[in-house]
Formats: C-alpha cells, structure tokens, sequence
C-alpha cells in the first residue's frame, strides 16, 4: 500500500469506527510493525528515501571526496528514525516530507534535481535559514515550505552529519583518523591538515 | 586441604581484589577469589578498536530497549554499546532508594578496575587529619605516613604517569614521564597560575603507561580505554593484578559466584557462603583470612547478611555502625568557555587523560566561612570537530570544507568536591527486595547537606572565574544537583575504619575489630573520602593489610 494510500484507508477507518486518530496513532500504524533492526529502509517509503537522499546530499554533496547519500546516511537516518525516534518525531518528518513532496509538484518536479537549479539552490538555503535563523536574516526567500514547531533541518542537519562523519567514508575519506602509537599535544595545525574523525 | 578449604578468600576482584589476590598468593597462600561477575581474559576486548561503522547502532548508541535493562547502568558516562558488556544489568539486581542513588557496577571479573577513570592521586596528611580537625567524622587510625611506602608500591607496579610538581595537598608519587598538555591548556594553566597563586593546573595523573612496564606496552592512544586495552596499557586486573597472582600458581579464580554471607564462630571468620549463579546452589567455602573487597556496598551488603547469634545485626557490628557514614564524591558542577586564538596548533593521539586542579580551598590563607574541606578539578582543552556542523548555518560545498578544519577551542572544568561523613547516610539490608538470586537487595538513604551544597555554588563559581583569568570567552556553569549522589562512582564508607571499636569497623589496619581475621580493604574502609580519586588509595591499603595479614600468620597471631 503507497502512503498515501495507507492514510486514505486510516482515514476511512477513523470515519467507519468513530476512532479518534492521533498523530501518534497514526504514525505508529503508518509505520506498521517494528521492523528487524539493522541498517536499511525500513520507516521511509521510495518516495521519502529518495527525497531524504536529495536533501542530505545537498547538505554534505560529493565533492573531491563522496558525499552523504553515497556515505549510507540516508539509510542512517532511516535507522535513527525506525529505532531511536518516538511517534511524534516520526509523525512530524513524515508530514514535513509530505509537504515537500507537495510543494514540488507544486513546481512541476518529482524530484529536487528536476528543478531550475537556481530555484533548488534556493530552497535549500531557505530550509537552512528556517531551521537555524540568524539576526541578519529577512524574511524566508520561499512560501510553502513544510514549517512546523522544529524545522525539518533541525533534525536532518544533524543526522546528516553523524550520519557522514561516522560513517567509513566522512572518517576516512574526508577527514582521517589520528593514528596509533602517538601523542602529541601542542603541534601546528599544518601538520596535520585537517579535522580529526 | 579439603576441596573447599584455602588460606586465604578474596571477595571481589577490582581495584582492591586484585591487590590483595596478588599479595597474598605471592606471599604463598592457597587463595580463592570469587567474583560474582563472568569471566572475562585478557584480550577478550570485543569492542577494542571497533569503529563507529562497524557498531550495530553506529558509534556506541545503546538501543531504547537495551536502555530499560540498564537504566542505572545506562547513567554514567562509561556506558555506551561500546561498553554495556561489562555492566551489571539493573533488572537482575534491583536495589531500593529512599532518595535517588545511582550505584554503578560492573558485572564481570576485574570489576571497575577494567572500566575506572585512571585517574590516581596520593592522599596527603591533611586529608587522614581533617576529621580530627574539624570534628566531622571519626579520627582515621592512620597518617600518611603510615600508607606512604604502599603508595609508592602501587605506583611502581600499575604504572602512573604523571609530572613531579611539588604540591604539598597532592604529594608526588613514583611517576612515569607525563602526558603533554595542548596548547589551551597551556594557555591557561599559565594565565591561572599568574592569577590566583595558590592555584595550581597539572597533567592528570594517570594509570596509564607512558614507558614500557612488565611486559605491558606503553598507551598507543587509541582514546577509549573502557573497551578494554589488550596491550595492557592501563592498569586492570587483567593486565597485571591477574597474571602476577596466576603466576604464583596459588590462585584459584571462580566466576559468577555470588558471595552471600561470611560464615563465623569463636570469634572468626570460618569462610563464606556462596551462591552459584548459574546453578543457584549454595556452597560453603573456609579459609584462614577472609578479605573482602565486593565495593563498598557490595561489601556491606555482605557483612549485614551475615547475620550469628553473636552478630544480629551483621558480622563485626558490634558498634552498629556498619552501613553508615557512606560517603562518595559529588561533581557535574563546573564550568565551560570558548578560547580565542591559537588556530594554528591542533593534536596527534587522543590522550587518556586531562589537566587537574588540585584542591585550594581550605588551606593555607585559603577560608571559606560557609563550608568546610573542598575540592578538585579535572578538564580538558580541545578544538571543536565535525559535530559542530549540526547545530552550523550553511550547506554544500562550502559547508563541508568548512567542517574540514577544525573549530576553536574550548575549556570546561568539572569539580570533584569532599562529602562529610554523615550517620544519616546509610545504607541497610531491604525488607522485601531481593536479587534474581534470592540475596536481600540494599536499601540506600543517601542525600546531600548544608556542606556540599554550599560547596557546589563555590564550585561553579571558581571554575568559571578561573575561566575567566584562562582567557576564556562566554563562559556558562552549570550544578547539577539533580543527578544522584553515587554517579561519580566513587562511593566508599559503610565500616569504616577507626581507633574506637565503638564507632567504627576497622581498625588501623583494615582489621575489624571483633574479628580479627576479616579484611575489609575496598572503598567500604573510607573514614572521610577527601576529594581526590580514590582508588589509588584503595590499592595501597589493600597492599597494607595483606602484608599485615601476612605477617600475622607468620608470627602466629592470626
């Protein structure tokens, strides 16, 4: 059954039943049964995994080293949200998710790739500001955008980046690992180049 | 000797089982050390090196429903899924609270001394005087003196590295070459020590080699050494204590034997009574000395178990105060800043250990008018890493070069602050609970008072405004008095030692005093429990007592 799908039925249950839905509720029967655990897609539909795969490649993209999606951080942030998130959590990034996927087709796209780049560019900037405002900033560049009491990169910024810097690539491949055997602790940076994992 | 006869019992094999197992086999004696956790070798270190991929939640994240088996446990800052094996799961041994205690306990042979904070610092004379001074708590039966060449054995076999710096409130011991500070630290040791004199920041001293030791390696820096260290770098049971006691050929260890009560008549200790945990059969084993050394609750949880005609209310309680005086630290109070500058000096290796402050109050011209005794201080420097980026305006490109670099440095110090010996403070034999085993469970009644809470302001205080000198800007403190006392995991008291066998336990020499041939040599001894780490001391009393022991069998007195 797609997600939609699901909800639709939810809803007609709740109508034929006088059964009041929560948004846990509904979360939690969206989510169905506590899947094994382990690293894979279990919370996310296709849709989802694809659009959290988007957003978190746009947040640490594949440079000179890879990036997020290919790191495994989408499947993390499945994880994170099958096993260490409650009902509600769940419950607000999937209606967050849902609003995106909305707001897309609202400009003709599937997918954040399949808009004018300008326009992709500046949705995720305007996602950024959403979720970590500063003083300087004016008012959100977009309309429409899923909101909500904590923004949807409130969280995602910060799975993303547990998710890439514990992962074999963000601690081996972007940054390095200090090696065995020494400690030194007053070096110049230089020696060293760049951020430990 | 029959099957189940021996010279000498140890009861629990941490940080002072694994002394006295060792002194005593090496003096010759037929020894049993029972442990009520499983076996766990040298080595046997699944976690040691495992990278955060490779973990099943990812980088040591423990399960929501591995949490509710835990959820003590799950408290200190040991635990994490890197750790959870060596911990005591808490619905298997309840215990009961008449205020929050968080008692934190390994479950495995070697007990804390596989999981300890290394963290080893000599009492000085002030700290075995202070009771006698100011009238809080009974006079310690000993002086510094007196345990000062036992220090200097400990140290010279688990290996402590750390600098001479001529403290007389934290005497120097026998040290491997130090740790190094980073550059912050540096920075702010100085700026510190020109601003407060009296005020003194050092290397930690740490039980972790700088320089081979026995056939230990010296710390290859892999940083979290609670994994366990399979070249021995820190000092356990199983890297050192274990071998040596093996070695004798005198040891018989047995695992998951849960120690119900000491047995007795005539006066002595005959042995003890042991449940088996896997069988749940009880067995009967004798022995010329008992020593117990389970953890200060452990410990006397046992003795108010061991209840004979002679002793109704628990072995060698003729005084009634065994249970009482508990003492233990109390932290999470501290402060923590940013420091500017000094972008272009990072580290290599990620050190053990941290920079300590040792006590300043309360001496010298040092007077406080609103609290007596005082407290230390352990912190640390270091940059800000990846994490940052998590709560970091930006995405793309840009903000993953960023985050190539590391962030500035920031400062925090946590203060380690003395308890008062209280009789309020107990601990007692629960009416009802027991363990999976059938063993009553303890009953803690352990708060805070006047002393410690008025200490904890001028702790928060003090470490922000040293700081503040440090150079440190936007510095917040933080009292969290909400976390239980027993977090820190250093209880200790409960029989204690003293000169009056009216109002106290032990005698000078870990001895009770009405039976003679009962040790008691874990933290359950502490008279006071000053503010330094105590397990160092643990060890050089354990040292102590054993030779003592020794000795008394040898002339016929015991």
């Amino acid at each position: 059954m797609t997600e939609i799908d699901r909800r639709t039925f939810l809803q007609r249950l709740a109508v034929s039943f006088g059964v009041v839905l929560t948004p846990g509720t509904t979360a939690a029967i969206l989510t169905g049964c506590r899947p094994d655990p382990g690293i894979g897609r279990q919370f996310f539909t296709a849709a989802e995994y694809l659009l959290v795969g988007d957003l978190v490649e746009r947040i640490i993209p594949a440079t000179d080293t890879p990036g997020a999606r290919e790191a495994g951080v989408p499947e993390y942030v499945d994880m994170l949200l099958t096993h260490f998130s409650d009902d509600q959590v769940r419950g607000e990034v999937r209606e967050q998710l849902l609003a995106l996927q909305g707001w897309l087709r609202e400009h003709q796209a599937d997918r954040i790739e399949h808009l004018d780049p300008e326009l992709a560019e500046t949705l995720i900037a305007a996602l950024d500001q959403e979720a970590f405002p500063t003083a300087e900033d004016g008012p959100l560049p977009l309309d429409g955008l899923p909101g909500g009491e904590t923004p949807l990169f409130r969280r995602l910024k910060p799975w993303t980046v547990a998710g890439y810097y514990t992962s074999e690539v963000g601690a081996l491949q972007e940054l390095h690992q200090s090696p065995m055997g020494v400690y030194q602790g007053d070096i110049p940076f230089a020696e060293v180049g760049k951020t430990w994992a | 000797m029959g099957v189940n006869q021996w010279d000498a019992i140890v009861v629990g094999t941490g940080m002072s089982g694994g002394w006295a197992m060792r002194v005593l086999t090496e003096a010759g004696l037929k020894t049993l050390a029972l442990d009520r956790g499983r076996m766990v070798e040298h080595g046997d270190y699944p976690t040691e090196h495992k990278q955060p991929w490779n973990m099943p939640w990812r980088d040591g994240r423990v399960h929501p429903d591995d949490r509710k088996d835990y959820p003590i446990q799950s408290r200190t800052y040991a635990f994490s899924e890197y750790a959870r094996h060596w911990f005591i799961k808490d619905t298997d041994a309840p215990y009961a609270q008449d205020q929050p205690f968080d008692w934190i306990q390994p479950d495995v042979v070697g007990g804390k001394a596989l999981i300890w904070g290394r963290q080893s610092y000599r009492w000085s004379p002030m700290d075995f005087e202070a009771n006698q001074r100011d009238g809080h708590g009974v006079d310690w039966p000993i002086r510094y003196e007196d345990l000062e060449p036992w220090y200097d054995l400990v140290e010279q076999t688990i290996g402590v590295s750390g600098a001479r710096d001529g403290i007389p409130q934290l005497p120097d011991g026998v040290f491997q070459k130090p740790m190094d500070m980073n550059a912050a630290e540096k920075a702010a040791r100085d700026r510190i020590e020109a601003t407060f004199p009296g005020r003194r920041v050092i290397i930690g001293r740490a039980a972790v080699l700088t320089e081979p030791l026995d056939g230990r390696a010296p710390c290859h820096y892999c940083g979290p050494c609670m994994r366990g260290c399979s070249t021995g770098s820190y000092y356990s049971t199983q890297s050192s204590a274990l071998p040596a006691a093996r070695a004798t050929g005198n040891l018989t260890l047995l695992a998951r034997k849960l120690v119900h009560s000491v047995t007795y008549a005539e006066g002595r200790a005959t042995g003890v009574r042991v449940i088996d945990m896997e069988t749940g059969a009880f067995e009967e084993h004798t022995a010329r000395l008992v020593f117990l050394c389970a953890s200060a609750p452990g410990t006397v949880r046992i003795m108010l178990n061991s209840k004979s005609p002679e002793f109704p209310g628990g072995i060698a309680n003729s005084s009634s105060v065994l249970g009482h005086y508990l003492l233990n630290h109390h932290a999470r109070v501290g402060a923590g800043g940013e420091m500017e500058g000094m972008e272009d000096r990072y580290w290599r290796g990620n050190r053990p250990n941290g920079i300590y402050v040792p006590r300043f109050r309360n001496l010298g011209g040092d007077r406080r008018p609103d609290y007596v005794r005082g407290f230390g201080m352990q912190g640390g420097a270091s940059r800000s890493g990846w994490a940052r980026g998590g709560s970091m305006r930006g995405t793309g490109a840009a903000f993953k070069a960023a985050l190539r670099v590391p962030g500035g440095w920031r400062i925090g110090l946590q203060a380690y602050g003395e308890v008062l010996p209280y009789h309020e403070n107990y601990m007692t034999l629960d009416d009802e609970l027991t363990d999976k085993w059938g063993m009553p469970a303890v009953r803690f009644h352990v708060g805070r008072f006047d002393n410690e809470l008025a200490m904890r302001k001028d702790m928060a205080a003090t470490a922000a405004e040293m700081l503040e000198a440090s150079g440190a800007r936007n510095v917040t403190t933080y009292n969290n008095a909400e976390i239980a006392p027993g977090n820190t995991n250093h209880e200790m008291g409960g029989a204690r030692m003293g000169r009056d066998p009216r109002t106290s336990v032990l005698n000078g020499w870990n001895q009770c005093h009405d039976v003679p041939n009962l040790f008691v040599t874990d933290g359950a001894c502490m008279t006071s429990s000053a503010c330094q780490n105590p397990s160092l001391t643990y060890m050089a009393l354990t040292a102590r007592a054993a030779n003592y022991a020794i000795d008394q069998l040898k002339t016929g007195t015991l």
